[in-house]
């Protein structure tokens, strides 16, 4: 049925085609709401962990057995654990070990992932399926698994970490650009840029990838919420950070037996990592919402 | 194969010396793929027919539309003729030189005097792309002169399909469809082509802008002296711009000649039934369609017309022996037994 | 009192500048054929959904729709269900997405007949075949239980036709019926819709861009361009006297209606 075009230029073709004029802004983070609120959480994380190291450089791991176990006061604005540690500053750095690792390993996954991807879709069939076969066999592990394998071979560490992580995550960022880059190989636009001579490398870079880098992106997003988990729960286990590095995984599980007469000693980290996951998510979410509907012109 | 040459009708297939692009006996087959539940489609539950030997050749200069409806293969044959798909069988000529086996570099070479506009005007450009660029891009691909030149060359370009300046900056959501289509053919004359394959180019604009932009492809070809093939399923629509009609049926080539010809006297049953098809613009006029049933199948085994079980002129011949292209007096020729013992009278 | 009255319509999408459909009046008599004529922006298409009850929410109406002087716009949804099928029915573009992939089109019909007629299984299986038949669908027993999906184009707009006319609604809206089929299979469903129109003494409001398929189906014509409505009037005048500019634009646009070049290619023997 043909439709109807609300006002006189037809609707956006997708977001992240950039827009002449003004409200740049609400086109982009404060597009909706959920994007708006995830965008707000991580700036409050990133703004911690820049902010309260700066105020107070080694408080992560000084030490004031006197004021140990203390809840929030004023001098210690979210309390202290066991050993008279400020909370908060081990929070905030927690948080960069947190957005470090994410980061890195997001970041890892979408270097590999995405190239490996897109040539599994462009690329001969045959060298294709090699791809995808080796990236299913590497998805067949559980993500924990397969990181404790990664940490028990290489040592503990951020870097390894981070290592572990991010690979465990190339086959996910892999199978959404394959998925989106051949979604995108059957546009005419693609066909139209084939017939007029475009080389292998010119239709890849120039057409495919850039139409087709939205799901990779909400899909990124939403790792970067799930690394954070993992990266507390590899450290909850011993075997991500080492103390006294604080990361609020380790924070969690060192405060374990302290739960019951100090709540703020478990409840600081554990909220922390809502927070900073709840972000992501949120992020994610909104991404999609973006990227979504408003996929297709509305034209006749 | 001399077809239109009242003069020449009777002798044996003489190529005619000016076919700038001639296929010969293009076959293309695709897998059938059986889904599990579905009935089996007879004998030859192999292969789908989609185009089904057809010769054909353009002469420099000339228009020719290539018409038919869903299932024709109109579109495969635009698409083999471009490159962007290989025939099963048959040969591809260009200026006198097999392209059907070209690939690579040599056939990416080719594409700078063959090119296309394609249906789609919402989908045939890339959304990233401002229209400048779009335009631009074949001169990039090819380093044709200059980069600034380039530039210089799309915005003259641009003058020609009357796209205002104002776009030149413009992503093509920006514009309306019959705008994004005149972004199409700029992009297709950029590199002066000899050739331009037109896959429905109007087809999915408003009745309005159709006429624009027929118009406009007149106006230009006459301009570059441009050598046109014209695909759609609307007959009405080439009439304005086809010297020459080619109608394919189930991937067969059942009727060709000069458009006048054609239109005044076709000579093929479902030619005749696909004129009569289309709704008069008067209400004066009685609209009285010819009744031909659906699209049937028929199996590769069969001998005869394949047209034979919509055909209500259908005689015994038609069953036993497959008719071949043959001239009519009118300059036309038909794939049919009747309309070669008897043309076909109007009406 | 006229079946069907449009006064004064007007339509606004949330967040929209401007009017989709900006006070458009017409009406429709039992046994007349409308033709809403109008390319993309028109409005055409949200008059139907107008019609139907079936605008988003949030769009901002105006005016009346009054069905046997029942306002439509005012009515519940579940005056609106009652009415739907069995007075008013559609017929919308693409057949294939109007009919459930899932379930066969036999059980389709079968169950919009049983829905609004109290018939028995059996009965409303012989009224399907029967249905199925007069559209011209073959052997019509064996297609019950053929998915939309095993059959053409063709034969699911002829399968909507008749869930369309199946319960002899008083108003039938057709929106671009024919617009995504060949035109050999737009001409004989044209004609099934045509006798079939005749025969029920339904009205039919047949929303479409193109004035061929206007000038041989419809008595009565409305154009639209913009949300307005620019002209209106008996299919004869249209075509013969067209006051509006936009009008004659629309009808010297036709293939038919303009010169052929003549500066054409001389490819031997052609003019």
């Amino acid at each position: 049925m043909s439709t109807l075009q609300a006002g006189t230029a037809p609707a956006a073709a997708g977001p992240s085609v950039p827009r002449r004029g003004r409200g740049l802004l609400r086109r982009t983070i404060f597009h909706n709401a959920t994007l708006a609120a995830g965008s707000l959480l991580i700036l409050l994380v990133v703004i911690i962990a820049i902010v309260v190291p700066l105020v107070s450089p080694g408080g992560a791991t000084a030490l004031h057995p006197a004021a140990s176990l203390t809840g929030p006061s004023g001098s210690y604005l979210l309390g202290t654990d066991q050993l008279g540690r400020d909370l908060l500053t081990r929070v905030a750095a927690g948080y960069r070990i947190s957005l470090e690792v994410s980061l890195g390993s997001v970041g890892l996954a979408l270097l590999l992932g995405v190239p490996l991807g897109l040539l599994a879709a462009m690329g001969p069939r045959r060298l294709g399926g090699m791809i995808m076969r080796l990236l299913d066999v590497l998805m067949a592990f559980p993500a924990l698994l397969l990181a404790i394998v990664v940490v028990a071979m290489a040592g503990t560490g951020t870097g390894v970490l981070l290592l572990a992580i991010g690979i465990v995550y190339i086959p996910v960022v892999a199978r959404v650009m394959r998925a989106a880059a051949l979604n995108t190989s059957k546009e005419p636009f693609v066909e139209a840029a084939r017939a007029r001579g475009a080389t292998f490398g010119r239709l890849v870079l120039r057409h495919v990838a850039p139409n087709s880098l939205g799901p990779v992106v909400v899909q990124a997003s939403i790792l970067m919420a799930v690394s954070i988990l993992l990266e507390a729960a590899l450290s909850f286990i011993g075997l991500g950070v080492q103390p006294p590095t604080p990361s609020l995984g380790l924070m969690l599980s060192s405060g374990r037996d302290f739960m019951a007469s100090s709540p703020w000693v478990v409840a600081d980290p554990g909220v922390a990592i809502v927070i900073v996951v709840l972000g992501f998510t949120l992020i994610g979410d909104g991404l999609q919402d973006w990227l979504d509907p408003k996929k297709r012109v509305i034209g006749r | 194969m001399s077809d239109d040459r009242p003069d020449q009708r009777g002798q044996g297939s003489q190529p005619r010396p000016e076919a700038l692009l001639r296929l010969h006996q293009v076959r293309k087959e695709f897998p059938r793929r059986r889904v599990l539940g579905r009935p089996a489609r007879g004998d030859d539950a192999g292969v789908l027919v989609a185009v089904r030997d057809v010769s054909l050749d353009v002469a420099r200069g000339e228009t020719l539309s290539v018409v038919g409806e869903s299932g024709s293969g109109k579109s495969t044959l635009g698409r083999i003729i471009l490159g962007l798909m290989e025939p099963t069988s048959g040969t591809v000529e260009f200026g006198g030189r097999d392209i059907t086996a070209l690939r690579g570099a040599s056939r990416r070479a080719l594409s700078r005097d063959i090119q296309v506009i394609f249906q789609d005007p919402y989908a045939s450009l890339n959304p990233r792309q401002r229209v400048e660029d779009v335009i631009r891009e074949p001169l990039d691909i090819h380093r044709v002169g200059d980069p600034s030149g380039r530039l210089h060359r799309a915005h003259e370009l641009m003058d020609r399909v009357a796209l205002p300046a104002r776009y030149r900056r413009a992503y093509p959501h920006e514009l309306s469809g019959g705008l994004r289509q005149r972004v199409g053919i700029a992009a297709a004359l950029a590199l002066d082509p000899k050739v331009i394959v037109a896959d429905e180019p109007v087809s999915a604009l408003d009745v309005s802008v159709q006429a624009q932009i027929l118009d406009l492809l007149a106006e230009l070809r006459q301009q570059m002296s441009l050598t046109m093939v014209f695909i759609s399923h609307d007959l009405g629509v080439v009439h304005q711009i086809s010297d020459r009609v080619a109608v394919l049926c189930q991937g067969e080539l059942i009727e060709i000649g000069p458009a006048e010809a054609l239109y005044a006297a076709p000579q093929h049953p479902y030619t005749k039934a696909l004129l009569s098809a289309i709704p008069p613009a008067d209400p004066a006029v009685r609209y009285d369609p010819i009744a031909i049933g659906e699209a049937k199948h028929v199996p590769e085994a069969d001998p005869g017309c394949r047209f034979r079980p919509r055909c209500w002129l259908a005689e015994p011949i038609c069953a036993d022996v497959a008719p071949a292209l043959s001239p009519r007096p009118s300059g036309v020729r038909a794939h049919c037994h009747i309309s070669e013992r008897a043309p076909l009278t109007i009406g | 009192m006229t079946m069907l009255e449009v006064t004064n319509l007007t339509v606004r999408y949330r967040g929209a500048e401007r009017l989709a459909v900006d006070q458009v009046s017409f009406t429709l008599g039992p046994g007349e054929v409308l033709g809403i004529v109008g390319e993309s922006g028109s409005g055409k298409t949200t008059l139907a959904m107008a019609l139907l009850g079936l605008l988003p929410p949030g769009a901002q109406v105006a005016g009346s729709v009054r069905f046997d002087g029942q306002d439509l716009l005012r009515s519940s949804e579940k005056q609106l269900r009652k009415l739907r099928g069995s007075q008013i029915s559609a017929i919308m573009q693409n057949a294939s997405t109007a009919l459930n992939p899932s379930f066969t089109i036999g059980s389709q019909l079968i169950a919009l007949l049983r829905r609004h007629r109290r018939l028995s299984r059996q009965q409303a299986r012989a009224e399907a075949v029967s249905w199925l038949g007069k559209v011209g669908i073959p052997a019509p027993e064996s297609k019950l239980s053929f998915y939309p999906h095993q059959l053409s184009g063709g034969m699911n707009q002829r399968v909507v036709i008749a869930m369309a006319l199946a319960l002899q609604p008083r108003m039938v809206l057709a929106d671009e019926p024919t617009s995504a089929l060949d035109v050999t299979v737009q001409a004989a469903v044209l004609s099934l819709l045509r006798t079939l129109i005749d025969d029920s003494a339904s009205a039919m409001a047949l929303i479409t861009h193109d004035l061929g398929v206007v000038a041989q189906m419809c008595t009565q014509v409305v154009v639209m361009n913009g949300g307005v409505v620019v002209e209106s009037g008996p299919v004869s005048e249209l075509f013969v006297a067209a006051r509006h500019e936009y009008t004659r634009r629309l009808l010297a646009s036709l293939p038919g209606r303009r010169p052929r070049p003549s500066s054409l290619h001389p490819a031997g023997g052609s003019t």
